[in-house]
């Protein structure tokens, strides 16, 4: 045992992390256990030296300090500062710019509009082109279709073996090579408590990321977006935590052993401290994941057009004027007017000076 | 206009090199920058940005030059506007050529250009390109903004301006291709813009304001 | 180590910028090179100060580690967390600080706030 003392392994960390939300690649698309033994086509960092890449385990860039593991993100972000590690040799190793620098492109031509847009557009942005590049992640879960059978089954599995039904947990989609959904991100993220009411006709942000196009320490982020249909109070308008995992044999009220939610919910709130009304619904909720790990190969980064585009994946990103996929329609359609009745007006004008002199021969 | 046709030296090699330069900048920057603004696809977003930045920084550079030429030349005085036959012009364009009548001003070695070409073409000299370049200028250097003391300005507006510039180029080029055809042939002013040499007739009066003023 | 020249161009010397861009330009979109400043920054940055190099003990040699076949018999994982502890006397006190141990966000005040799994903030999976 005295023998394996040692930094941190990537099981170490994995072990929870690479299982978050009770299985693997549920929870982060960006985090699974095909980072435990990786090529540099999944994750430049982590991937093995054999292919190329630079064999990191997570505390290369996850460092600590007094155990503080860098990079938790609630209401304070990862790191503070935006600087280079070159201008402080103790500071958090946890973001691109610790070790790529802010103008990390080469200089001229493309390559320096490429450093333009460090300002406003993350790395990660372009250089995690999709997540859940190896397996699949789960992007929905119905949790108001758990406590039945689904064909007279507890258990449904798709093609790859991974459940897509279960009698404690709803239904799922599960997806591989998912394009995020981008919004401004300052490195911390809004939560919602119990506490916090909401419109239950809507869909219910669980959590959001703070940051806008105008705060100098936002960028455009890639997200991993999981819908899901929870459990709430009806009444109170808010979230409920319900009491999941039984405590043992006799346990009367985790709902993974009596399927009850009311019974489940109630004793959730009560050991939370919580308020419940007593009368439960489902609504649609939505949380967001950052995705920062899985760096693809730089040959495997965004063209240009996939932003600048009528097809933009930066639908969310509708504050700015984004060359390419914004028009001004009125401008436009005058244009396209005035341009086309020009076309016209000499098409006349020509076929008038064409029968005209032709007349004029004949006479 | 009864002179007999005779050619002439109109155009000389450095115009008929900055009339084709422009021409065919103008015509990629209208091919690029409609790729910008996402109406076409053609180059590919980079490639079309890539171009359009070269040929339009390319075309600024040469055109300080050539205003510099202008002016060492008097060539500027060319394009002094003037109201004087103006009617006539369009009038002529409008009926008389359906009537096969000839042409109320003939080209001439101190009046190269007709009294609408000098209003069209000092309006897209001094006025359009520039507006054209200045909005085009700051909308390539948006990045440096902060650092100049334009923060305050919108890149939603400087490409609106520049869309607005690029849009009256289009329709200036689509009257212009036309009016090339005007000619006392179809092809007579292109080949003149090559060659250099114009057809015309054989002036006897000469009107005061054709004259070169020194 | 050369930082990378800033971008930033001022206006006046468009001129000359532009004769340059007409010369040396390629037209093709150029595809990254190896020589990418922020890669050797990377690279410079991480290879900089080798990991092992801050390594000054060898823990196979420490008496508190030495335990006899009979005693690893019925060692429990804990006793070797004491093993640990009882050299490392600040990492437990420092670990109870963390996250990892109370679950908790912190708020401005260092206290355990509302946000985490040990919180009251709500996840949906």
């Amino acid at each position: 045992m005295a023998q394996s003392v040692g930094r941190p392994q990537r099981e170490n960390c994995g072990t929870c992390h690479f299982y978050g939300g009770g299985g693997d690649a549920v929870k982060h698309g960006d985090l699974d256990s095909s980072l435990i033994k990786v090529d540099k086509n999944l994750d430049v960092h982590m991937g093995s030296k054999e292919s190329g890449g630079q064999d990191f385990t997570c505390v290369r860039c996850h460092t600590t300090t007094a155990h503080h593991i860098a990079g938790r993100i609630y209401e304070k972000p990862a790191s503070i500062d935006r600087k280079s590690l070159l201008q402080n040799d103790l500071g958090d190793k946890i973001m691109c710019e610790s070790c790529h620098g802010a103008q990390p492109h080469k200089a001229g031509g493309m390559s320096a509009k490429l450093n333009d847009h460090t300002d406003k557009v993350s790395c990660q942005a372009c250089h995690i082109p999709e997540f859940s590049r190896n397996q699949p992640t789960k992007m929905s879960w119905d949790w108001s279709k758990a406590g039945s059978l689904m064909d007279g089954k507890t258990e449904v599995k798709n093609a790859d073996g991974q459940a897509i039904f279960m009698k404690e947990k709803g239904l799922f989609t599960w997806e591989k090579n998912v394009v995020p959904e981008y919004f401004w991100y300052n490195g911390t993220l809004a939560h919602m408590t119990t506490e916090d009411t909401f419109d239950p006709t809507e869909e219910v942000w669980l959590n959001r990321p703070k940051g806008n196009k105008d705060d100098p320490n936002s960028r455009i982020m890639p997200f991993k977006v999981h819908r899901a249909i929870s459990p709430y109070d009806k009444v109170n308008k808010t979230m409920v935590i319900p009491h999941l995992f039984p405590y043992g044999k006799d346990d009367k009220t985790a709902y993974w052993k009596n399927f009850d939610w009311s019974a489940a919910i109630v004793d959730g709130m009560n050991y939370a401290g919580q308020k419940y009304s007593g009368e439960f619904g489902f609504v649609k909720t939505n949380y967001v994941f950052p995705t920062t790990h899985m760096v693809a190969p730089r040959e495997q980064a965004l063209s240009c057009s996939e932003c600048h585009s009528k097809d933009s994946r930066l639908k969310n990103i509708t504050d700015i004027y984004l060359p390419g996929r914004d028009s001004f329609k009125l401008v436009d359609t005058i244009g396209w007017f005035a341009a086309g009745g020009a076309l016209i007006v000499i098409f006349l004008h020509g076929i008038i000076r064409f029968i005209s002199s032709r007349k004029r021969k004949e006479d | 206009m009864t002179g007999k046709m005779i050619k002439i030296y109109l155009y000389s090699k450095f115009e008929r090199f900055w009339h084709w330069f422009q021409a065919v900048s103008i015509f990629l920057l209208l091919l690029t920058g409609f790729e910008v603004h996402g109406t076409i696809k053609l180059f590919g977003f980079k490639q079309a940005v890539n171009l359009h930045n070269i040929i339009g920084l390319t075309w600024l550079g040469i055109f300080l030059f050539f205003v510099f030429w202008m002016f060492v030349t008097l060539e500027y005085r060319q394009y002094i506007p003037t109201t004087k036959k103006l009617f006539e012009v369009a009038r002529h364009y409008a009926y008389g050529i359906f009537k096969g009548e000839p042409h109320p001003v003939e080209k001439s070695l101190n009046a190269k250009h007709n009294p609408m070409q000098r209003l069209t073409y000092l309006g897209l000299t001094a006025i359009l390109l520039p507006f054209q370049m200045i909005t085009g200028l700051l909308y390539w250097g948006y990045n440096d903004w902060s650092g100049l003391g334009l923060s305050w300005m919108s890149l939603e507006v400087i490409a609106l301006l520049h869309l607005i510039g690029g849009f009256a180029l289009l329709i200036f080029l689509i009257i212009h291709v036309y009016m090339v055809t005007t000619g006392h042939t179809l092809t007579a002013h292109v080949a003149a813009m090559f060659s250099g040499w114009e057809e015309v007739h054989e002036e006897e009066n000469v009107a005061d304001w054709e004259k070169k003023t020194i | 180590m050369q930082m990378p020249r800033s971008r930033c161009q001022p206006f006046h010397s468009l001129l000359p910028v532009t004769l340059l861009l007409l010369a040396a330009r390629p037209v093709s979109a150029s595809i990254p090179q190896d020589d990418a400043p922020g890669r050797q920054m990377a690279i410079q940055a991480t290879q900089a100060k080798p990991l092992t190099h801050t390594i000054t003990a060898d823990h196979s040699t420490f008496s508190q580690l030495q335990f006899t076949l009979e005693q690893q018999k019925t060692l429990k994982p804990e006793d070797v967390t004491k093993a640990c502890l009882s050299c490392h006397n600040q990492a437990a006190l420092q670990f109870h600080q963390t996250i990892h141990w109370t679950w908790r966000d912190k708020d401005d005040a260092g206290n355990p706030a509302k946000f985490g799994k040990g919180g009251i903030s709500v996840n949906n999976f």
